[in-house]
């Protein structure tokens, strides 16, 4: 039992077995290798594959013929290897050892664009995230936009010969077949393995620690600095809690008060009762003490049950309501203060000889 | 030396001449060229004609044209050109000259 593909080739659709398949494809990626530097290239593969579809359509009589692997070995013979086709001196113009940029497809975590600047300058991916990411760190993010900015404008290595080219090998057909041996091996070895998903996982997942250590360590750092604050929070209200029942207890019980001459102005002064006043500035100072508190408590333990909505908007109203009476009180106290007055100052002017009189800025 | 390799020098310098030839008085389709190529033993494998075809085209010795066929996908039709008909009738020539120049050497060799 084999799983098939859908293709489309020179404009005719073909099911084809997934060896058959692969097969194909290794010989249309050494065609344009082999043709890399030829003028037409283009129209030459798409002219190879239109025959191709031609050859695959007169082997395969019924519709629903699934093309195989022996489909494929026939095709290839009439048609011949690539090495075939161009004679020695030919052979010369297809190496090509300049260096390009491209973005790494096989080793990245992003876009690939660090290890792709890692092959071009020829340093080791690793240490270029490194100073990648110090850069990134110190420089208050600017590499990011510059990374993707790169991301944007460096095509990514997709053939054979643009992965070899950012590695700055020769293309040619022995580098090439070298290359896609070694991808087929690669393949051959992970399908072998009996145990083929999770070995891909571990793939992935090792492909990917790096940049999951970063995000651990990130979060790491933010839980910590929550966990800070929440334990501030619990210092705060329950330092100010105590003051505060400390200071109601000593004014209510005991009538020891000492506070500052504004708030006795204003209690003295008023018509409400006293009790009513330090009540009141009690709740409007313990649920904001309360909501700290809770506060402090969620950031230690993000799980814990808190208070129910109800209960804070009750809350909130009772805080709401005592703020409003004090203004209240407040502000029936100011008006029961307010009076105005009026300066008047009287001067007599003794009578000069001289018709002009000057007028001198002085302080009364 | 490579026997191989030298045999298909030998047939690629050729191989141009041929297709100039099958293309001479009839427009031929890809298959059509391929299949007289190979039917004269002259073709080995298919894929050496593609770049050469290519490369007539580029220069200027060849056209083509698409044709909707009833059997399949379009098909390509090369025609020669003028400029194709010159090279191919100089290249004649020059064919017929080598052609006679071997024959001379190798029965003066083997008399």
């Amino acid at each position: 039992m084999n799983k098939t593909i859908n293709i489309n080739l020179g404009g005719i659709f073909f099911h084809m077995d997934e060896s058959a398949f692969n097969l194909l494809q290794q010989y249309l990626e050494k065609l344009k290798i082999t043709f890399y530097n030829t003028q037409g290239k283009e129209e030459i593969i798409e002219d190879i594959e239109n025959r191709i579809a031609e050859l695959l359509r007169e082997m395969k009589k019924h519709g629903d013929q699934v093309i195989v692997l022996s489909n494929i070995n026939s095709v290839i013979d009439t048609l011949g290897q690539p090495e075939d086709f161009i004679s020695e001196d030919d052979d010369q113009r297809l190496i090509h050892p300049e260096k390009k940029l491209f973005r790494n497809p096989e080793d990245r975590y992003i876009g690939g664009v660090i290890s792709g600047l890692g092959s071009y300058f020829g340093v080791e991916t690793l240490r270029m995230r490194i100073i990648w990411l110090i850069l990134a760190v110190f420089s208050a993010g600017a590499p990011v936009i510059v990374y993707i900015i790169m991301w944007a404008f460096i095509s990514e290595a997709k053939t054979t010969a643009e992965k070899l080219q950012m590695k700055g090998e020769p293309v040619n057909i022995s580098t090439i077949e070298r290359k896609i041996k070694e991808k087929f091996g690669e393949v051959s070895e992970k399908i072998k393995n009996t145990d083929y998903n999770s070995m891909t996982n571990t793939i992935k997942n090792k492909s990917k620690t790096f940049f999951f250590v970063l995000i651990n360590f990130l979060g790491k750092v933010f839980k910590l600095i929550g966990v800070m604050i929440g334990i501030l929070f619990l210092i705060i209200s329950s330092v100010l809690f105590t003051a505060l029942i400390i200071s109601i207890f000593s004014i209510e019980l005991m009538d020891f008060y000492e506070y500052p001459e504004f708030f006795a102005n204003f209690s003295i002064g008023s018509d409400a009762p006293f009790s009513l006043i330090s009540f009141l500035v009690f709740v409007s100072l313990l649920i904001p003490m309360l909501f700290l508190f809770l506060l402090g408590v969620k950031l230690l333990r993000p799980k814990s049950k808190s208070i129910s909505m109800l209960g804070k908007l009750i809350l909130l109203g009772i805080w709401l309501v005592s703020i409003f009476a004090i203004l209240f009180l407040g502000f029936a106290k100011a008006k029961s203060q307010l009076f105005t007055s009026k300066t008047q100052l009287e001067y007599t002017i003794k009578k000069y000889s001289s018709n002009t009189f000057y007028l001198k800025k002085g302080t009364y | 030396m490579n026997i191989d390799n030298t045999k298909a020098q030998m047939r690629k310098g050729v191989l141009e001449f041929c297709i100039l030839t099958i293309l001479a008085d009839k427009d031929k389709y890809t298959s059509e060229i391929l299949s007289s190529l190979k039917s004269s033993k002259m073709l080995v494998v298919e894929g050496t004609v593609y770049p050469l075809l290519n490369r007539l085209k580029n220069s200027g010795l060849l056209d083509y044209r698409w044709e909707e066929s009833t059997s399949g996908p379009p098909r390509k039709y090369y025609k020669i050109t003028k400029e194709g008909k010159l090279f191919l009738s100089e290249l004649t020539v020059t064919w017929e000259k080598l052609f006679k120049a071997v024959k001379t050497i190798s029965k003066s060799k083997y008399k």
